[in-house]
């Protein structure tokens, strides 16, 4: 088709302001957020292979501000239940989904959120551990 | 001594039209501790949508939820158009602000509809859903379906709305607003309505923030916050007004509701008188690139969607954060502390949607 | 409020109608069922490639097209795709069916038919 033919337009990166922070000041910068009487929107996390980028999102009234933490693979990723409950939902899809390593969920749905023991785990994540992913969707 | 009990609410309950089980820890009629179980209408469509092309997307992304199909139709666009570079016509933007407020208007009613049934009154429910079909009939003339509606396309829209039509929809909005001022006034001013709703599942402003709460639940506990603010689509120049109430219970999101109907009817009005003479879609060129977030508000609370995309066919990631996956920890930290018999009703007043939650 | 609404519901009409003898029409421009005009169709595939649901598949070489209905979520989609008007949605919806089929048709060789 001649869709294929069209060259890939430039880049846009408008997930705006974005400060990156490291594993071990997430918890801190977080809670700097709660200080600051953020509401937690939701985090976003983005299988980029070899690492993981998550993104935590904040709302400040109408904007938004956002928090991003690459961790590598296998890593563990700190919980942020602890200041804000919110997040349970979040961190239990990203471990259940991905296969993140995130301790400490203060409501742990230990893998069981969305899917059953039968079920192929982290269907999500771009590298499959074992086997190949079964035939989805079509 | 009071014994507790496990009470396992749902994921089938008579007055529960939504797949979520609660494991309620009761002492004695009170509730102590509540558990929210998920999983049981999980679709995989954030998976899916990376396996499909990007403008089929759009269908998918529609099928999330039936009740705002167009809504997170029109999020997902507005991300790829700003990853494309796309400046939608402003007949577009106003069509789709047109349809985004019918959908608020529809699931607004169809909410309180549910809502009334929570609490056992059928006569209300039905008085709601009869207005409600005026809506439904509304889309079925300009977009071709009642439910899953498909008007928005990446760049614009995928048809127009006629003068004739726009005519007999504002016919309409008057035949349910005079239809609306009856049935509201008995779930603002009922004495037995008033009994169940009030002081029920409150929630404060503080904790709203702090939990993440979204939409008319967040309004209701008095924090101003409406992602129309943002001013997408045309809401730049039609102005939105978040509708606040401080009182943070049922009854209170019950009237940020019932004050969001009146509030659509005017914009749907407003967007009708305004609507400029324009096309209503660019075509795309190029393919997305980048990350993006894409923000609008449902009826439900706001939504957001995370793009990122490497310049191919597919989309790298697609997150869909639906109001309802956020009001779940809110609602987790209401019900303590309430009676058995206030859990439907204060699980309706967040407008669940276990499919949006679980996608 | 309550009385008024009773004694309209009393002596009113029923608000729903009987199905099979008052069927109602859709109105114009309705997404119905999906219908394929087999002379016009060129086997250009622009109705699979857009199809999200991927209820047609078009074999180009072959010239044949073979499509489910059980699969289309009438979306409307590929006859927005058509650039001869072979596809048209009905304005009625898709009717059910005891058994499960689906729709295929294939065209002579026409060597004036760009591929």
């Amino acid at each position: 088709m001649t869709e294929a033919a069209r060259p890939p337009i430039a880049p846009v990166c408008d997930v705006q302001p974005t400060r990156p922070v490291s594993v071990g000041d997430l918890v801190a910068a977080v809670e700097a957020m709660a200080a600051r009487r953020l509401r937690f929107v939701t985090a976003t996390c983005l299988d980029m292979g070899g690492r993981f980028d998550i993104y935590y999102h904040f709302a400040d009234g109408v904007k938004l501000d956002n928090l991003l933490v690459t961790i590598p693979r296998e890593a563990e990723l700190p919980s942020i239940t602890a200041v804000y409950l919110g997040a349970f939902l979040v961190e239990n899809e990203m471990k259940e989904l991905f296969g993140i390593n995130v301790v400490d969920i203060a409501i742990d749905y230990k893998g069981r959120l969305f899917m059953t023991e039968l079920d192929q785990p982290h269907p999500m994540a771009k590298v499959q551990s074992g086997a190949t992913p079964a035939g989805q969707g079509e | 001594m009071a014994q507790r009990t496990v009470i396992p609410f749902g994921p089938q309950h008579p007055v529960l039209p939504e797949p979520i089980q609660l494991k309620l820890t009761l002492k004695d009629e009170i509730v102590e501790e509540a558990l929210p179980h998920i999983g049981y209408v999980h679709r995989g469509v954030e998976k899916a949508a990376e396996r499909m092309d990007y403008t089929q997307n759009v269908f998918l992304v529609e099928r999330i939820c039936g009740i705002c199909s167009f809504i997170h139709a029109l999020c997902y666009c507005q991300g790829l158009e700003r990853l494309m570079g796309l400046e939608v016509p402003r007949r577009a933007a106003y069509l789709r602000v047109i349809w985004s407020e019918l959908h608020r208007l529809q699931s607004h009613h169809l909410w309180l509809g549910l809502y009334a049934d929570a609490f056992g009154f059928e006569s209300l429910f039905m008085e709601f859903w009869r207005s409600r079909e005026m809506l439904m009939d509304i889309f079925e003339k300009t977009a071709g379906s009642r439910v899953i509606i498909s008007a928005c396309c990446i760049g614009g829209v995928r048809r127009d709305i006629s003068d004739q039509h726009l005519q007999e929809t504002l016919e309409t909005l008057k035949t349910l607003e005079a239809a609306f001022d009856k049935s509201s006034e008995v779930m603002l001013n009922d004495y037995t309505v008033k009994k169940r709703t009030v002081g029920k599942g409150v929630l404060q402003a503080d904790k709203a923030i702090m939990l993440g709460a979204a939409g008319p639940v967040l309004r209701a506990s008095g924090v101003e916050q409406d992602a129309r603010q943002t001013g997408f689509a045309a809401y730049d120049e039609l102005r939105v007004e978040p509708v606040v109430e401080t009182a943070g219970d049922c009854y209170a999101r019950a009237k940020v509701r019932i004050r969001e109907v009146r509030q659509s009817l005017d914009l749907v009005r407003r967007a009708i008188a305004g609507l400029p003479d324009t096309d209503i879609a660019v075509r795309p060129k190029g393919r997305p690139n980048g990350r993006t977030i894409s923000r609008v508000e449902q009826p439900r609370g706001e939504l957001l969607y995370f793009l990122a995309a490497n310049g191919s066919q597919k989309l790298e990631r697609l997150r869909v954060r639906t109001p309802t996956f956020a009001n779940v920890a809110p609602l987790v930290h209401m019900l303590p502390g309430s009676e058995l018999a206030d859990v439907p009703v204060i699980v309706l007043s967040i407008d669940p949607c276990i499919s949006c939650t679980e996608r | 409020m309550m009385l008024s609404s009773v004694i309209r519901n009393l002596f009113s009409k029923p608000a729903t109608r009987p199905f099979a003898p008052a069927a109602r029409t859709a109105p114009q421009g309705y997404r119905g069922a999906v219908e394929f005009e087999e002379e016009v169709c060129i086997y250009c595939g622009a109705c699979a490639t857009r199809c999200p649901a991927n209820a047609i598949c078009v074999d180009r070489v072959a010239k044949s097209l073979e499509f489910d209905p059980f699969k289309c979520v009438q979306c409307g989609a590929c006859a927005e795709a058509c650039k001869k008007g072979c596809v048209q949605l009905q304005i009625d919806y898709q009717h059910p069916v005891a058994v499960r089929h689906t729709v295929a048709f294939h065209g002579p060789p026409k060597p004036t038919v760009a591929p």
